[in-house]
């Protein structure tokens, strides 16, 4: 299934939403939080939830930290490319600890996001690969809208628009 | 128009006629009355009907009306001015800011009417410069105060004892419930009759303008979220610890109420063991940890990396301050909420700022928060807003860095606020209660309050005179509760029976105005650092004990020219030995009164809780004294120590005919005696005469110094310099009046 989100802010060009995004998939790479969740037919327990963001690129994953979206955000820059896009594999991990110290690992969630630029905003297009979607596509852009807002340091907000599933926004390219 | 009640002192062109004022002031007259009416409805009306009637009957008579806050018992005072035909110098303000002996003047004026603070007023009364039983009227302005130690409760007890023909007015938006608040403040006042009035009185309604409540629901980011369940998970483990050893029940877990962590935490401090001593801290940190909570969910990132910064920052950090820097979820907290800048309450406040003054653009408002640090943040956000014009408006207290508004500051905003110089006030908790603000259309809970008292007075800001809008924003999952609990209780706050149309109430008898004080026979002199003591005011209720407050140099209590008491609890015993202070204080009073006292007061002497000096330790300053000829007396509490102190009065002075004579410690220096050669012109403290001395060098120096060398000294302003000049050159057995 596939997911599409488009993001438009005011007097905000697209590449700059861009480097917001990116900036925000550089900080959820490695963030934790604690959710409850229910492993099978078990009762719900607290479990961890820790998310790895990874750059598609020639065919592997590299981890994206913030030295990488440093580049990415150097390289749409200075793209001349009318639409600027990259691929993400979001994983989210979900783990707890037992009484007796076990660590129990549950399905993660496995999703393959891209970006792209478009003429008045970013697309955000995510296709589930795995999972029981604990965290479910439109939390996941929610926590991705919320961190390139903060970081870009502005109160103003992004304006997420959503299409039906397997349905697309359109937009033309930049 | 028309005078409302046909009295002299009223002018009938100032007071727009309203029935249920005058039937409401009728009543009042009657016999002691406590009214609860919603504010905005003029209860200060109601006061200056009874007041002027009042005058009438006993022409002879006073009226004193008191306000808990300088501000309000100030804007009364205008208030009634502008009611009642009286000139100029039959209005008085008498707050702390005039000193005691001035005071004393100001109540012998001869003025008709006197606006007053209660501790003021207390303190006179204990003093003896004030006599309450000359006032034919009180009135309690926020008589829902009127509980516990505050000094509402101590007044109207010295009143109904000493009135012969009193009378008590008790004024309120928020009388309480019967069963709880209501039922101690009539019993504290003396209330024969209690009569609330609500909103949907009939006689009211036409008064009374439309009121709509909207509640706001805010979502906390995700990295809020997250810090906040660690929080938590920390705290609850904390209490969960504290429930193992017994010291908790019901649910242990973070949503334990603080109230029965402050009952712990005061019940383990009177302890003193290893086991007791190390539950307190994590009692602390618990404490700690819940306020962290609370500043993160309802305060945002910023305020709450503040409180750990200033905690991390302090000179001297307590074990629990320790423990909770080192907890892994604060240890955790800059790294998630260094991404939040601010709560995303501040963005939907923004947003309805904005749409509001788009609407209407001369709307006003009120936003209320509860630190001085988000009203600091809220203010700066908002300047940025197109056609918000803040404000802000807080307490006269400094915090470290930031100095607290004055009243004169706080006067000027709400003039500009009025004059519509501002449109929306960014205001802490001072603007809650009385403080005449004007009308406003919009008030809004930036965080909401857990006491019912204070959201009833908070929403009282709006729909006066012309429909008003009340919104609270709330954070999801973090105060909701807090809300919907407090608005529960203000329906209990707002009368047992708010469908009824006036419900009355009969209190407890008052004392009978017949049993009048036996004249004071004995007199104990306090020094003003006791003044604030429950002794003081267990004496102050004695009818045979006159109280007389002054200076000492020596000793806490004068009983007569030989018997001076040195009165230390059993806290203070342990840390005057310490460091040492006790010898030399027991030593100063042998040296200057026969008699020596040291009585102890507490009632396990030998085992202090805060303090770790063995009781062998106690025991040996005990016997010292015992062997330097000092007698130890010992009691229980403030009532066996004022009974004592009694007692010891009445021998002296009634059977052995000793006057009490004030004797000053031998000095230790020639300086010292300069000091308080300097120190005996009013005005003029010790602290500020050693300044003085230290910049001019001599006492001529300073004598012959103009004023505005006087006004260079730090402490020293206009009016102490003009005063300290005329004084110096004034022939001696002149006139008073005011210095050349």
């Amino acid at each position: 299934m596939r997911y599409v989100f488009k993001l438009v802010r005011d007097r905000t060009g697209p590449v700059k939403l861009l480097s917001y995004v990116l900036v925000a998939l550089s900080r959820l790479n490695g963030f934790t939080d604690r959710m409850l969740v229910r492993p099978g037919h078990a009762p719900p327990v607290r479990a961890t939830r820790e998310f790895v963001v990874a750059r598609l690129a020639a065919d592997r994953e590299f981890l994206f930290d913030s030295g990488a979206a440093l580049s990415a955000i150097y390289a749409a820059r200075q793209s001349e490319e009318p639409t600027i896009e990259f691929r993400f594999r979001v994983t989210i991990k979900y783990y707890y600890r037992t009484d007796r110290g076990r660590i129990i690992t549950l399905r993660y969630d496995r999703y393959d996001l891209t970006v792209r630029t478009v003429e008045d905003g970013v697309l955000l297009e995510l296709s589930m690969l795995g999972g029981l979607s604990r965290t479910d596509p439109t939390s996941l852009v929610d926590m991705i809208v919320e961190e390139a807002r903060s970081a870009s340091g502005s109160t103003v907000p992004i304006i997420v628009a959503v299409a039906p599933p397997g349905g697309t926004l359109g937009g033309s390219a930049r | 128009m028309s005078a409302p009640l046909e009295n002299p002192f009223i002018d009938p062109d100032a007071v727009e006629y309203r029935r249920y004022q005058v039937e409401l002031a009728k009543r009042a007259l009657k016999g002691n009355t406590l009214i609860s009416l919603p504010t905005g409805l003029g209860k200060t009306v109601i006061a200056a009907l009874v007041a002027a009637e009042r005058l009438r009957q006993r022409p002879e008579g006073s009226v004193l009306v008191l306000a808990p806050t300088k501000p309000l018992a100030s804007q009364h005072l205008s208030t009634f001015r502008r009611l009642m035909r009286l000139e100029e110098g039959a209005f008085r303000l008498v707050t702390g800011e005039v000193p005691p002996v001035r005071r004393e003047a100001i109540w012998h004026s001869g003025a008709k009417l006197f606006f007053a603070t209660p501790h003021t007023v207390w303190n006179d009364v204990v003093s003896g410069s004030l006599d309450l039983g000359g006032f034919s009227l009180l009135v309690f302005d926020e008589a829902h105060r009127a509980v516990g130690a505050y000094p509402y409760v101590r007044i109207a007890q010295a009143y109904l004892n000493s009135a012969r023909d009193g009378l008590i007015l008790a004024l309120t938006a928020t009388p309480g419930s019967p069963e709880g608040r209501l039922r101690e403040v009539t019993k504290s006042l003396g209330i024969r009759e209690v009569v609330i009035k609500t909103r949907d009185s009939p006689d009211i309604r036409p008064y009374v303008a439309p009121l709509k409540t909207r509640v706001v629901k805010v979502s906390l980011p995700y990295r809020l979220r997250a810090a906040l369940e660690l929080l938590r998970a920390d705290l609850t483990l904390v209490v969960r610890e504290l429930a193992a050893e017994g010291l908790l029940s019901g649910r242990p877990d973070y949503r334990i109420p603080l109230r029965e962590l402050l009952t712990l935490r005061s019940r383990l401090s009177t302890e003193d063991s290893p086991d007791s001593r190390a539950a307190l801290a994590k009692v602390a940190l618990a404490i700690k940890l819940r306020h962290l909570i609370d500043v993160v969910s309802s305060q945002g990132p910023r305020q709450a990396l503040a409180y750990l910064e200033r905690l991390a920052s302090a000179p001297r950090r307590g074990k629990s301050d320790r423990m909770l820097l080192d907890l892994p979820s604060v240890k955790k907290l800059p790294e998630l909420l260094r991404g939040s800048t601010h709560h995303p309450k501040l963005d939907v406040l923004k947003r309805l700022l904005r749409e509001r003054a788009s609407r209407d653009p001369s709307f006003k408002a009120i936003v209320f928060v509860s630190l001085r640090d988000t009203a600091n943040l809220v203010f700066q956000e908002l300047t940025e807003v197109k056609g918000v014009r803040p404000a802000k408006f807080y307490g006269q207290a400094s915090r470290a860095g930031e100095r607290g508004m004055s009243q004169a500051d706080q006067r000027r905003v709400l003039e500009e606020f009025s004059a519509g110089i501002y449109n929306v006030l960014v205001a802490t908790n001072v603007a809650e209660e009385g403080l005449d603000i004007p009308e406003v259309d919009l008030v809004v809970f930036y965080d909401p309050v857990p006491s019912a008292i204070r959201q009833v007075q908070r929403k009282g800001r709006t729909g006066r005179g012309r429909p008003g809008e009340v919104v609270v924003l709330l954070t999801v999952g973090a105060e909701e509760w807090a809300f919907w609990r407090a608005a529960r209780g203000e329906r209990q706050v707002m009368a047992a029976r708010p469908s009824t149309d006036l419900t009355t109430f009969t209190g407890p008898p008052t004392t009978p105005q017949a049993e009048r004080p036996a004249e004071r026979d004995v007199t104990v002199v306090v020094d003003t650092r006791e003044l604030q003591s429950e002794v003081v005011r267990e004496m102050a209720l004695m009818p045979d004990v006159k109280v007389s407050v002054s200076r000492l140099e020596v000793g806490d209590f004068l009983l007569s020219d030989r018997v001076a008491v040195e009165r230390k609890t059993v806290e203070d015993l342990a840390a005057s030995l310490v460091d040492g202070r006790i010898f030399e204080q027991i030593h100063r009073l042998r040296e200057v009164y026969e008699i020596p006292i040291l009585l102890i007061e507490g009632r396990d002497p030998y085992r202090p809780s805060r303090r770790g000096v063995s009781p062998k330790s106690l025991m040996g300053l005990v016997s010292s004294m015992a062997l330097m000829g000092v007698p130890v007396l010992w009691a229980r509490d403030h009532k066996d120590t004022a009974q004592i102190l009694r007692l010891i009065a009445r021998r002296e002075q009634l059977e052995r005919r000793r006057r009490v004579v004030l004797k000053r410690a031998p000095a230790k220096s020639l300086s010292e005696d300069m000091e308080r050669a300097l120190s005996s012109i009013p005005g003029v403290g010790p602290e500020t005469a050693r300044k003085l001395l230290k910049r001019f060098g001599s006492l001529i120096a300073v004598f012959n110094a103009d004023r505005d060398q006087l006004m260079e000294v730090r402490g020293v302003g206009r009016k102490l310099a003009d005063f300290i000049y005329g004084f110096v050159r004034r022939p001696y057995g002149a006139e008073e009046g005011e210095p050349d």
